[in-house]
This record gives C-alpha cells, structure tokens and sequence, in this order.
C-alpha cells in the first residue's frame, strides 16, 4: 500500500495518483516505459518485458546526490554524448600539448579548441608556458623611448591615464588587437620581417581571416595609400587596422574571457609578454618612426574653434604603451563642427578600466613594420601633433581626433570634460551596478575543468546529469489530525450512507406528465365504460337495448355456411383449439355456432391443440354444446410447426374439414403452410377466429391462392353466421355494444390526434 | 477430443436431421417421408422436455427470489404456491375434469380475460397518442384506415357503406400489404432455414 | 351459496386486474402472479398426461427400441440446468432445431412461396379480376402492393444520391408506395386488434354485471 503524503488515503500499489485528492503519489519503483510494469528502484531491465530502464550513458549511482554536487567543481565530469577520455589520459594530453602546434596547423577544428584549453589552462596554471601568451608578454613590453615613432611621439606627454597600453582588462583587446594586426592582409600593410608571433585569439578568429604569415614579398604601404592628412603629422605610417569591421573588433574582443586584475600589481614579465613586433619596435635601433607626440595639453596647444576646445580622455588602449597597439587609422570623415564640450565635461569613456600602468608614451615601441614603412615615405615632416595643431584645412580630421588634442589630459578616476554638442547620456542604474567597483575585482569562479572529450580543459560547462531521478527517499507522513469539524463530517456522512436509498423525487414536469397520461387513461376508460354498460343496461334501464347496427352480410360466413352444409354424416372434422381462456370471451362466441352447425351436420370432431391450455377450452365449449361421444380430444402437441405436422400425421385418414380456431397469426399460417404441404388442396381449411385476424388472413382466403376456402371472425362474424343460422340474441346484443364502443373509440382517438398534433412535439 | 465433441456433434446432428427432414418434404411419396414423421414426433417429445425445463428455470428464479428476499419476494411466494396447486387436477383428471374446469371457469378466464380486456384501453391510448409523438402524413393515414375500419365493422344504420369500403381496404390494400409480409418473412425463413441446416449459422451452441 | 364463491372469486380477480386503470398497484400484480403460476402449473400437468404418460410412454413401453432416443435426448437436455454439464444439452437442443427448421423451411416453400407467388400472378387473370369490386384496378393494385411492400424491405441497399431517373430513385419510390400499403394493412390490424380486445371488454363487463346483479338479487 501506498500513503498519500498529502492526505493520507492508502492507495493500491502501483498507483500514481491519489485516489481520494488526485495528488501524484510518490513512485516506489521505476515504471517500464515499454510495458508499465512497476520494477524496483535497483532494477536495470524490465522484470516483464526485459526492457531496459536506465540510459546505457548513465553515470554511476551514488546514495548521496548532495555529494555528487559538491564534488562536481573538483570531480572530473565526464560528458554522455562526447566521447570520453579517461581521467588517466589526461595528463598524457598535457604532455603533448607542446607538440600540438603541429597538429594545430594541421586541423585548424581541433586547434583553436587546443586554443581555448590553453588558455584556460594557463588561467589557472601560472606555471605553465604557453605560446598564446607571448603575444600578451610581448605586450607589456615597454618600449623605449628611442623606439616610439614619431607619430606616436607627436601625441604629446603620456600621462598616467593617457598611455596607449592597456590595464589587464583590455588584454583581449590587445590580444585582439596584435592578432589582428598580425593577420591582417592590406596592401598597404607593412609585413615585418620577422612572422609576428602567433597571435592566441588568432585561430579564433572568423575563417576569412585567417592568420597568415607575414611574407617577404609583401611590401609595405605605398605612399600614394596614405592618406595627405597622415602624412602629414610626420611619419605616416599606415597602422594597419587590426579590425576590417566592427564585428571583428567585437569577436576579438570578447572571445576570451577576461583576466583577473589585481589593482596596483605591476605586470609580472611585460618584457616577455609584449610581441615580438612590439619588441622591435624598441630595440631595433634602427630609425624608427618615433610616436607621435602624446595628447597634447590644453596649454601647449592653440584652441580654435574648429577644434575641439574640451579636453577629452584618451582611451585606455591609447594611453597604455604595453599595449603597443597603434590606433585605427582615422578614416576619412567628413568635416564636422567640433565639439563643444564644457570643461567639466567628459566623454563616457569606461575611466576604471584605466590601465595601472602609467607608463608614458614615448616608451611605447613601434613595431618594425612600421619603422620600415616609415623609411620609404618622404621624409618626415615635422610631426604635427593632432592634439595640438589643427589639420590642415584640406585634410579632413575626424573629431576624435582634434578632440583628443583639445582635451587635456586627465587623471585616472577623474570626469573628463564632456565635450560640446553632446548630450550627456545617463548611464542606466543597471549599467552602473555592472560596474566593477573601484578596487573589487572578483575572482572568477573557478569552474572545474572537463577533462574528456573535445572539450577538454574547457571552464564553464554544463554537467552532465544523470537521466534517471532517483526516487526521494519517501518518508510516512505523520497520520493526520483529526478536526472536531472533519468528525463531525464524516460522522454525517456515515449516517447518510446508513439510510436506506429514496427514490429521487420527481420533478414537477414529470409529475405533471405523469399525472397528465393517468387522466388520458382514467378518461378513455371511462368513455369506453359507458359506452359499454349503456348498451349492456339498456335494457334493464329503458327495457330495449338501443339499435345501432345490425349483422351485416358477411360473404366470408356464408361460404363457411356453405361448406359445413356440404358436410356428410361421419365426416372426419378435424378442429383445431388455438386460443387460450384469454381469447375465449370473443373465439368460443365466434366458434359455437360453427361448431354447432357441424355437430348438426353428423361430422365427428378431433379436437387438437398446440396450446396447454387449448383443450382445456374445448373441453369447455365443447361441454356446452356436444356430447362426448361427438367429439374426440386428441390432445395437445408442444411446438408449432412440428406439432402441426404432427398433429397431422397422426390422422388415420385424410379429414374432410380442417377447422382453425385460433386468434394468432402464427398457428394459423402454420397450419395452412403444413396442410399445403401435406395435403395440397386436398383438405379445405377453413377459419374461424378473431376480429383482429381477417386482414392478416386476408392473403390465404384470396381466390387466386385458395388456401383458406372460407372464414368468419370476430363478434360480427359469429353475429352474421348466427343469422344465417336463424338465431343470435346474444350476439346482437353485444353486437351494439360493440358499435358502441367503436364509435367510442373512434371518436376519442380522433379528438385526441388532433389535440396531440397541436400541443405535441412531433419527435418521437 | 472435448472441442470436438462440444462443437462438432451438435453440427452433424442439426444438419443430418434437418436433411432428412427436408427431404422428406422434397420428396413426400417416398420413405424419406416416414423419417421426416418419425424425426417429428421425437422432437414432439424432446419438446415436452423442453417445457419441462423452462418450467423449473421459472420456479427457481422465484425460490431464489424467495430465499435472498428480493424485492417482491412476496409475490414469487404466490406464483410457487399456484403452480405448485395447479399441476395436481390436470394430471390427474385431465382437462376435462371438474377442478380443472373451475380452475378454468374461476381463475384462469376472468384473469386472462381481463388482462385481454385492459388491451383495449392501451390500443386506445395508443392511437390517441399517435399524433403526439410522429406528425406524417402516414401517421394520419393510418388513423384514417384505422378509424374507418372500426366504423365499418359495425356499421351504423344507414352507414352501411362503411362496411363496404372496409371490406374493400381489407380484400385491395391490406391484401397487398399482408401478401409482401407473408412473402418477406416466408423469404427470411427459407433463407434462415438453409444456414441452420448446412451449419452456416449454429444456434445450438450458442444456447 | 356455494356456487357464488366461483364466480366471486372470478369477479374479485377481475376487478383486481382492471384496477390497473388507475395504476399499478398490489392488487393487480397479486392477480398477475396468481395467473402466471396456475398456467404454469397446469401446463406441466398437461404435458405430463399427455406427452409423457400418454404419448412416449406407451410408445416405448410397446417399440422399446429406437422410442428411447426421445427419452434420452430429453434427459440430456434437462442437464441444461447445470452449468457443468449444460454442454451436453446442446445435443438435444442442435435436434431440436435442426428438424423444426426443415419443417418451417418445407412450409414455408411448399405452404407460403408458391401458392402466394402464384396468386399474386393470377390476380390479373379474368377469374380473379372478378373477386374484386374495381376489377382490373384492384388487381393492379394488389400487384403492385405486393411488389412495392417487398422492395421497402430492402435496408441494406444504398440510398440514391444522383440527380434526376436512376434505378435508386425508382426503388425508393416503389419503396414510398409498399409502405404506404404497409400502413394500410397495420391499420387494419390495429383495428381488428381494438376490436377483438373491445369484444372481451364487453364480455367481462358483461360477467361482472351479471354477477352484480346476482349478487343484488336482480
């Protein structure tokens, strides 16, 4: 039995739901999909059909799931769809990893996932080397200052919040950023001579962008490419944009995770983690286009108006010199109005993630390509600082662009001045509690690795749960208290259960229905009561019963008449009582006197029957009007047909005269069907029954068939054939009650269809 | 051996009688005819047995009716009491002996005749209640034949002719409609007959 | 004295089965139940007397031969009371059928098909014509009756769906017309049934007058 947890009902085993609420019960076995046959909870296959219940991938069991969870961070997880590789071979893996540079090269599938492995490895290895960090050593790499092209020189002083590098939070950018710049083929591009370092976003990155080694044959940019305005501010070099759309800039940026930051913490090892371009850029020696000069202050430079009069804050990728990324290149824009940014003023630009490197940017280190570049253009003009002069007026300048000049340089944490025309855009509640809080860093949580199937050494995946819900440890509930009102209740139920079942009340349409079809009744009844005890006491009341027909010539009773006339002395007659003391009020008034005038003729009568009670009623009749040495009665036979033929095969001789006295249409058909049969026309039949024989007779007395010769029925049959007899007072009589009761009925039937036909419904 | 006794038997002794039987009626001159007779009484006999048997069915419905006193118990005491009465004059004086007679004369006639008599009150309903439940011209049809029917089996003075049209409504279109069901059921158990005997139809199993 | 208490019961078992008229009551189902358990005892009596002492009896007391097969067909078939053992009824009762069938199926060959087929084509031949009042019309009359009454019995024939003549549409028709025939004749009977049932009204209103009357003294 099974225990309803919400209301205590005990229900049959194997039940789902409980009987009395309808709550799903708690299972105590796993149910067989095939055949739905309860097996216990430890059962792997069908106890009836052999089907199996638990997936063929499912983990192990383990009798505390709370456990499993908790050991879910640590526990390697192995996957139910993936092929899985073994915890063990996991460290062969690792073994391998350095030669999976080749292999990268080989399936570029398998190896931007060996990619994401590593880094997420060396994310949380600090140990480890790894290739993809390179480029990120290379990055914190500062460059000299000899190595800053001139470009990046004319940019002015780099303050603290205005170095080009970035802080560790735009490492994916920057990472993004050299691999782009690595990757990227422009004509104009400058390839260094040395292959960049693979770049560990690069493989990443979309498949139309893939990383291709830097060649020789690849020149640098052409001067004709290079736009005047750029060439201008010095030595132009066309920095080749790492990005070729925003969309890249987005993948690049957020395909890796960014890394955690400790605030204040210098870089551990920027001289390895800066790339080798970058490297060059400062130890090259060679002539090298040195860095524009830094954002120019508000002092240093004249304000016109057509400059940006407000200081604005440089970028974070700007400022930092580690991140040795040079910017876009401006692109062509057409002449906009500047700016007019008040002084207090600042452009949203995301402050905090200002790198905690302030190194400034002379130190940044130009990449060789550049510097090579550099060295095919004109010679360098004099640098022109785009915070501090204005463009040429042929050259158009992009308002980032004059707007860094004008701005003046900020310290870190502090609101740039916003510039003019902008609207200051409230940044949402919501965006700002997605602020990392100054000095709150959270830790990433460290996810556990997977350490099966392709994707191994990934973070953040989702476990692998188990298909089957293991059954909750079912505890009985406490039984239920019982309430003064739930006693009170049932005992009123009990009570209710113990009364002997009423019949429900009818409502008041049936009654009225009822009551309605009794009066019809009582009234037709008494309608035909009088019609009948008017006739019948006439004549003690008035002293002469009414006239209302007289016997009608019946040609039926005279071919009877006829043919019992026909009749000689001795004849075998062979009568035949079909009809109970039921039928005998109207048959025996019907046969008496037909059966008179055959006893008048000398015939000798058998008296058959095919009813228990028919020779009882010719016992009666025939009392009455024979003697017993007329008649024979040779006694009943069970069945209809097979004892009419019987009953006829058991005549010594042929009769003369078959003499049916039944008020049913079977033994009549049946006895005409068997005399045909046997005797043909040999054996005249003749009827005498029932009013409500003559039209089902009707086909056997048709001259064409001549199956029956001659009958008479009912009370205006024995009527006419009493007449015809020359007597039938008593048949006269009730001849009229008779009419009476058929005007009687005809004329409450009638009344009452055209009653019915109006208040009725029609449907049946 | 059971499945064949309990199903193949009964079949064989169905059709071989029924051949027979029918044979005898096929060809009446020959001594195919004395078997078809002889085949009759016995069935004669087996039917009385038949009686017999439906008679106690029917007095043991009303025992258990009587011993689990279910509703209307009373009157099943009544009916076991008649019929254990009733048996005793017709057996041993026959039908026409004098208790039998009064059985007859005092019980059995005014019952049945009665119950015949209450017939004429629900016929009578029936026809006035035609209209109510089925509005067709049929329906008025039939109120028509029936009510000149009635009409004209007793005549009024003067009315005589009613008398003729029923007779004519009884010797034309009665005939014709009697005739066709006379033919559809002669039909039906011709066709009923030949699948009891060539064992199409087994409706002594299934008893 | 004596000779009234027959007819009072008579009378009084009457009046119970008319009380009817005003509903079902005690009275008339006592009356019922007395009626059903007469007829059943005497029935058994009879065919007691009858059949068994007065037909087989004798028969096999005189050719105790082949006179037993009866006997023992009608002992198997009172084994039809035990449900184990019903199985072997079906023996008597597959007799019983099987020859009750041949009979019914010869009579109604020999004794409905033929001679009503052939009556009903010689109803338009000259000495038939004569029985009916409108001669010729009548025959054609009872001809087609006949045939229209027999062809709306035909219930597992479709329905005719297309439009204009289609021998669907003329079967349902002439199935129109056989019912109109048929309702013709249920008139009839249902007539002949009033009748018959207003003759043994009368005859039972009669009786219990008559007794009333005797009782009066009158």
């Amino acid at each position: 039995m099974i225990y309803c947890p919400n209301c205590g009902t005990s229900n049959r085993k194997g039940s789902r739901f409980c009987n009395e609420c309808g709550q799903p019960l708690p299972s105590t076995g796993v149910r067989c999909p095939m055949c739905g046959t309860v097996n216990p909870v430890g059962n792997v296959y069908c106890q009836a059909c052999n089907a199996r219940l638990t997936p063929a991938s499912e983990p192990e069991k383990e009798e505390n799931f709370e456990e499993q969870s908790e050991d879910r961070a640590t526990r390697a997880i192995k996957g139910l769809s993936l092929p899985t590789i073994p915890l063990d071979e996991t460290e062969q893996e690792d073994e391998k990893a350095s030669g999976e540079g080749d292999e990268r090269e080989a399936s570029p599938a398998a190896d931007w996932l060996d990619e994401l492995r590593g880094s997420a490895e060396q994310s949380t290895e600090d140990a480890e080397d790894d290739e993809a960090m390179e480029g990120v050593e290379d990055l914190d790499e500062q460059p000299a200052p000899a190595d800053i092209p001139d470009w990046l020189s004319d940019l002015g002083p780099i303050d603290q919040d205005t170095h080009l590098g970035s802080g560790s939070e735009d490492a994916p950018l920057e990472q993004a950023q050299e691999g782009g710049a690595a990757s990227e083929e422009t004509p104009h591009e400058e390839q260094p001579t040395e292959q960049p370092p693979p770049f560990p976003l690069d493989d990443i990155t979309p498949l139309e962008r893939e990383a291709t080694p830097a060649t020789e044959e690849e020149t640098g940019p052409e001067r004709a490419d290079i736009p005047e305005w750029l060439r201008d501010l010095g030595p132009v070099v066309e920095v080749p944009s790492p990005f070729t759309d925003d969309e890249d800039l987005g993948e690049e940026l957020f395909s890796e995770e960014p890394e955690p930051e400790q605030p204040g913490k210098e870089r551990p090892d920027l001289e390895e983690e800066t790339p080798e371009w970058l490297r060059d850029v400062g130890s090259s020696g060679e002539e090298k286009p040195e860095l524009p000069p830094s954002r120019p202050t508000a002092a240093d430079e004249p304000q016109t108006s057509e400059t940006v009069a407000t200081p604005i804050e440089i970028p974070d990728w700007l400022k930092d010199p580690e991140a040795g990324v040079p910017p876009r290149p401006p692109k062509e824009v057409e002449q906009e109005e500047p700016l007019a940014v008040e002084d207090d003023a600042e452009l949203e630009v995301d402050t905090e993630a200002a790198p905690s490197s302030e190194e400034p940017l002379e130190s940044l280190e130009i990449p060789s390509w550049l510097h090579e570049a550099e060295l095919e253009e004109s010679p360098p003009e004099e640098p022109m600082a785009p915070f501090t002069k204005a463009p040429p007026e042929d050259v158009e300048t992009p308002d980032w662009l004059t707007e860094l000049a004008a701005q003046p340089s900020e310290e870190e944490g502090e609101a740039a001045p916003f510039p003019s025309g902008l609207e200051r855009a409230d940044v949402p509640s919501w965006l700002q509690e997605m602020r990392a809080g100054e000095g709150e860093e959270e830790e990433a949580i460290a996810e556990p690795t997977e350490t099966e199937g392709l994707l191994k050494g990934l973070r953040g995946l989702i476990p692998a749960s188990s298909t089957v819900t293991p059954p909750a440890t079912y505890q009985r509930p406490s039984r239920a208290e019982t309430t003064e009102a739930s006693l009170a209740r049932a005992e009123l139920l009990q009570s209710l259960l113990a009364q002997p079942a009423v019949k429900p009340k009818r409502g008041i349409k049936e009654a009225r229905r009822d009551t309605a079809s009794l009066l019809e009744r009582w009234l037709v009844a008494i309608v035909l009561l009088f019609a009948v005890l008017g006739v019948l006491l006439a004549p003690r009341i008035v002293g002469r019963s009414p006239q209302l027909t007289e016997p009608a010539t019946n040609p039926g009773a005279s071919d009877l008449h006829r043919l019992v006339d026909d009749l000689q002395p001795a004849d075998d007659i062979l009568v035949v009582f079909d009809y109970g003391p039921a039928e005998a009020d109207e048959l025996s008034a019907v046969a008496r006197p037909v059966l008179q005038h055959i006893l008048s003729r000398g015939a000798v009568i058998s008296i058959v029957s095919t009813r228990p009670d028919g020779t009882l009623v010719a016992a009666a009749v025939m009392e009455q009007i024979a003697s017993p040495d007329q008649y024979t009665i040779v006694g009943y036979r069970p069945g209809i047909e097979t004892a009419v033929s019987q009953l006829l095969a058991t005549s010594d001789r042929t009769p003369e005269l078959l003499l049916l006295l039944t008020s049913r249409s079977m033994p009549l058909r049946a006895w005409i069907e068997q005399a045909s049969a046997r005797y043909g026309e040999a054996l005249p039949v003749v009827a005498a029954g029932s009013a409500a024989l003559e039209p089902v007779a009707a086909p056997y007395l048709d001259a064409g068939a001549g199956q029956l010769r001659a009958a008479v029925y009912g009370l205006p049959g024995a009527a006419s054939y009493q007449s015809l007899r020359g007597y039938g007072d008593d048949a006269a009589q009730r001849l009229n009650a008779l009419a009476a009761s058929h005007i009687a009925v005809v004329a409450v039937i009638v009344v009452g269809a055209v009653v019915h036909a109006f208040t009725g419904t029609g449907k049946e | 051996m059971g499945h064949v006794i309990k199903k193949w038997i009964p079949i064989f002794i169905a059709t071989g009688s029924g051949l027979l039987t029918l044979a005898g009626y096929l060809f009446p001159d020959t001594t195919l005819s004395a078997y078809r007779d002889q085949f009759i009484e016995w069935v004669v006999i087996v039917a009385a047995f038949a009686l017999i048997l439906g008679v106690l069915n029917i007095l043991r419905v009303h025992s258990q009716r009587i011993v689990n006193s279910a509703e209307g118990w009373p009157y099943s005491l009544i009916l076991l009491v008649a019929a254990s009465i009733a048996w005793i004059p017709p057996l041993f004086s026959g039908p026409t002996g004098s208790m039998t007679q009064g059985i007859l004369d005092y019980v059995i006639s005014p019952l049945g005749g009665a119950l015949a008599a209450l017939l004429a009150v629900t016929l009578t309903l029936a026809g006035v209640r035609l209209l109510r439940h089925r509005r067709d011209p049929l329906s008025v049809l039939f109120i028509a034949v029936v009510a000149l029917a009635l009409l004209g089996t007793t005549p009024l003075l003067g009315f005589e002719w009613l008398g003729e049209v029923r007779a004519w409504l009884i010797q034309v279109p009665g005939m014709a409609g009697f005739r066709g069901l006379l033919l559809g059921v002669a039909l039906g158990t011709v066709v009923t007959g030949l699948r009891v005997i060539l064992g199409r139809d087994r409706p002594h199993s299934e008893l | 004295m004596v000779n009234l208490v027959g007819p009072v019961v008579g009378g009084v078992l009457t009046i119970f089965v008319l009380s009817y008229l005003v509903g079902d009551n005690p009275l008339y189902r006592l009356a019922l139940h007395i009626f059903v358990g007469i007829v059943v005892g005497y029935s058994v009596g009879i065919v007691v007397r009858e059949i068994l002492l007065g037909m087989a009896l004798p028969e096999l007391l005189s050719n105790p031969g082949l006179a037993i097969v009866p006997f023992v067909l009608g002992f198997l078939l009172l084994l039809k009371g035990f449900p184990k053992l019903a199985f072997v009824g079906n023996f008597s009762i597959a007799y019983l059928i099987g020859v009750g069938t041949a009979v019914a199926l010869g009579g109604a060959l020999l004794g409905t098909l033929g001679p009503q087929v052939e009556a009903t084509g010689q109803a338009l031949s000259g000495s038939s014509r004569t029985a009916f009042r409108f001669g010729l019309l009548d025959s054609l009359m009872v001809v087609i009756g006949t045939v229209c009454t027999l062809l709306a019995f035909t219930f597992t024939r479709p329905g005719s769906t297309a439009e204009g003549f289609s021998w669907q549409r003329a079967l349902d028709a002439a199935g129109w017309i056989g019912r109109v025939f048929l309702i013709c004749a249920f008139g009839l009977a249902f007539a002949g049934a009033i009748t018959a049932s207003l003759s043994i009204f009368i005859s039972r209103i009669q009786y219990v007058v008559d007794l009333a009357l005797r009782a009066v003294g009158l």
